[in-house]
């Protein structure tokens, strides 16, 4: 047993139906910790390189950490690792919910679903005990309703489990289908059509354990404390009172909005769709999980009209960006119709309005004809064709089944030059996030395992713009104040290393914005070593971080990747056509590669291949991962 | 009375100086400073940080003073106050 986890792993066979409990194994969690950790250990080594993530040999991960607790600031997420159907490489995506903490509660710290089931199946984790039960009745039902008839079902004297489900979307194989607790999303990287192609519809928890706390008493204290910190940060009543879509003028104003499939980096709109969203969309703030302190999460809806919504958490910077910015969209009404859509059916919203901006260029160029679309008038700035479009792609009608495959794959299927327009990293959509605002996102982008991320595992834009730090001053990391966001020297370098602290979050299952609201690598080291009994201290935790990056780049290279698939797109690396910075050529990145060279040389890696070192895998304690991997 | 405001780091780009010096009157409100920086400044800050049909802070910008944010717009200001305009937010 290993103090400060439930102390089981929960392995569940879909294709034997078996559902075995393993203990948590101490070295291992010392090593990886949880979350991406963890999983990115479990998965490395039972995983062979080049299996069909859609096959059965694919492996799902539901992670937590000792800190995912109610109790600790931003302890309600659970994080889902799997090889990804999108990328065809590392895959993991967090969600903020309950979800996490009553997996604990019933008993474990870790899922693995492994196989398939010939029939779909939900599983129901009961203090301890595992079950699959039959679920041909949730079939073809979307998230809100497969999650009502699971709660009603697995209610235990009135209580609610939680549930996390897969929507129609998960079910039709799209490769960037989201897992869903309600309205929240585990998003990126497609792990909803994993689920999907492995017959299982949902996951319910509930339970009534408590994890066994090493020092409970100072446990508490810390976190408390951490409590505390958040709750006086300024950064926190920013969050609360605006939710992340409060940073949509300033983005705009900066360079930070990728407009119109990338061919700007702003559009001049943020202020208003901002104030409109504010004024008649915005109903009350709320956390995603039972305790939050900082609560960023917006309940939301659209009042009337033809594209009227319940009231949903929804209207995150992101989303609405994808149904504005990327379209050319100044319609609020299908903004937060789209976005209240893609939980419905369980779609990432980032890709699904990458996606319909690239279908918009591709219309726009005479590679997608009417004909093609059905009809349909796929111009800049259609409101009305976005819904359209969107069921299209979620149950894969008509075009809709290329769009379903993202924007790589069905580049290469429509060809005619569609690859000009399909901005992407790895395989995976750029999100709301522009490197012609700041250069260390560029890096961020070009380097993140998952592929083109804004936020595993770091924002780079808020070092280079929002000149944060988190904490990372004491670690070497230089004064964001000091830097200019449009230096490129040394813009690798703080990348390679903020990347150790900003991946901790993604590690100890919490949400990343507490480590904005005040949390450093020592807070988190603090109630990690109180929650296990650990000696563990942030310059161990930041080592725990490094290493997680590069077991998930084992990962990565094993599949074939390497310093030719850490490239930025080339409209990335152009003057935007249009807007603020159409004349501003110091926004662009200009030597990218040098920029590239100088972060595998922080890294310790290889800077022809991007391969890790040999060196530096032995100062991780990595070397075994090597020798297992098949790389020569 | 006269206070001095200053821009906080972040926020220097969006404003057309880093520090204002505003008269106002003897029992003026933190409303009344929003109102005179938008007469004095308005046409000149960025529609990313000010809102010019309100004539107040867009978004999640905040008036701190000796260490605190300052909430209520019916919060009275003194005499030689120095008082910082910050911006907080920038992730999602």
């Amino acid at each position: 047993m290993v103090n400060g986890y439930s102390g089981q792993i929960l392995r569940v066979n879909l294709s034997d139906k078996s559902c075995t409990p393993e203990p948590i194994d101490g070295v291992k969690a010392r090593k990886f910790i949880g979350g991406a950790g963890y999983g990115a250990e479990i998965l490395y080594s039972e995983l062979k390189a080049g299996i069909d993530p859609l096959g059965p040999e694919n492996k799902l991960v539901f992670a937590t950490s000792p800190l995912t607790c109610n109790v600790v600031a931003g302890g309600g997420s659970i994080t889902v690792c799997f090889k990804s159907p999108l990328t065809g490489v590392w895959g993991e995506s967090r969600c903020g919910s309950n979800f996490g903490p009553d997996l604990r509660r019933a008993g474990y710290d870790i899922v693995i679903i492994e196989g398939k089931s010939e029939a779909p199946v939900y599983l129901a984790i009961v203090n301890g005990k595992a079950r699959l039960e039959d679920a041909q009745n949730l079939v073809g039902k979307d998230v809100y309703e497969k999650t009502d008839l699971i709660e009603a079902a697995e209610a235990i004297n009135g209580k609610k489990p939680t549930v996390m489900s897969i929507g129609q979307a998960g079910e039709k194989l799209v490769l960037f289908a989201s897992i869903m607790a309600r309205d929240r999303a585990a998003g990126r990287s497609g792990g909803g059509a994993v689920m999907g192609s492995k017959n299982l519809l949902a996951i319910s928890v509930s339970g009534t354990a408590n994890p066994n706390h090493a020092h409970a008493e100072g446990f508490g204290t810390a976190t408390r404390e951490a409590i505390r910190t958040v709750k006086n940060s300024e950064m926190r009543d920013g969050f609360n009172k605006f939710g992340t879509i409060g940073d949509m003028p300033a983005n705009d104003e900066d360079g930070d909005w990728p407009t119109q499939n990338w061919r700007s980096n702003s559009w001049g709109k943020g202020a208003a769709l901002f104030d409109e969203f504010q004024e008649d969309y915005l109903v009350k703030a709320k956390g995603c999980y039972s305790g939050c302190p900082i609560g960023c999460a917006r309940v939301c809806e659209v009042k009337g009209g033809k594209y009227k919504t319940p009231v949903h958490e929804g209207g995150e910077y992101e989303s609405i960006s994808a149904f504005t910015s990327f379209l050319l969209n100044q319609n609020m009404d299908t903004a937060v119709y789209c976005d209240y859509l893609c939980n419905k059916w369980g779609l990432d919203t980032i890709s699904s309005g990458a996606m319909i901006a690239f279908a918009m260029e591709c219309y726009e160029n005479g590679i997608l004809t009417e004909k093609d679309i059905d009809g349909i008038d796929l111009t800049w700035g259609n409101s009305e064709v976005l819904p359209v479009m969107l069921e299209k792609i979620a149950f894969r009608q008509g075009i809709g089944d290329i769009l379903a495959d993202g924007v790589r794959k069905a580049a290469r299927k429509l060809g005619d030059g569609a690859e000009k327009f399909a901005i992407h990293v790895k395989g995976l959509e750029g999100p709301a996030h522009d490197p012609r605002s700041g250069k260390v996102l560029g890096i961020a982008y070009g380097t993140a395992n998952r592929g083109m991320c804004h936020i595993h595992p770091l924002e780079g834009m808020a070092f280079d713009r929002g000149k944060m730090h988190w904490g990372m001053l004491a670690h070497g990391a230089r004064d964001p104040e000091t830097v200019d966001r449009w230096d490129e020297k040394g813009k690798g370098a703080d990348c390679a290393l903020l990347q150790r602290a900003l991946v901790l979050p993604d590690i100890l299952t919490t949400c990343k914005f507490m480590s904005y609201a005040g949390l450093d690598p020592e807070h988190w080291a603090q109630m990690l070593a109180e929650s296990t009994g650990w000696d563990i201290d942030a310059e161990e935790l930041l080592q725990v971080g490094e290493r997680v990056i590069n077991i998930q780049r084992l990962f990565n290279m094993r599949e074939g990747l390497g310093r030719k698939d850490d490239m930025l797109h080339e409209r990335v690396l152009s003057v935007p056509e249009f807007g603020t910075y159409q004349d501003e050529t110091e926004c662009v990145i200009h030597e990218y590669e040098a920029m590239l060279d100088e972060y595998y040389e922080s890294c310790g890696w290889n800077v022809e291949t991007g391969m890790p070192g040999k060196v530096k895998l032995q100062e991780l304690g990595l070397e075994e991962y090597l020798l297992k991997s098949e790389l020569t | 009375m006269k206070i001095i405001l200053k821009i906080n780091s972040t926020m220097k780009r969006y404003f057309p100086a880093a520090e204002f010096h505003l008269k106002l009157e003897n029992d003026a409100t933190l409303s009344d400073l929003y109102k005179e920086l938008g007469f004095v400044a308005g046409a000149d800050i960025s529609s990313a940080v000010w809102n010019h049909k309100k004539n107040r802070p867009r978004g999640p910008v905040f008036m701190r003073s000796e260490a605190k944010v300052l909430k209520d717009e019916n919060h009275p200001l003194f005499d030689g106050q120095i008082l910082e305009l910050k911006r907080f937010l920038v992730g999602g």
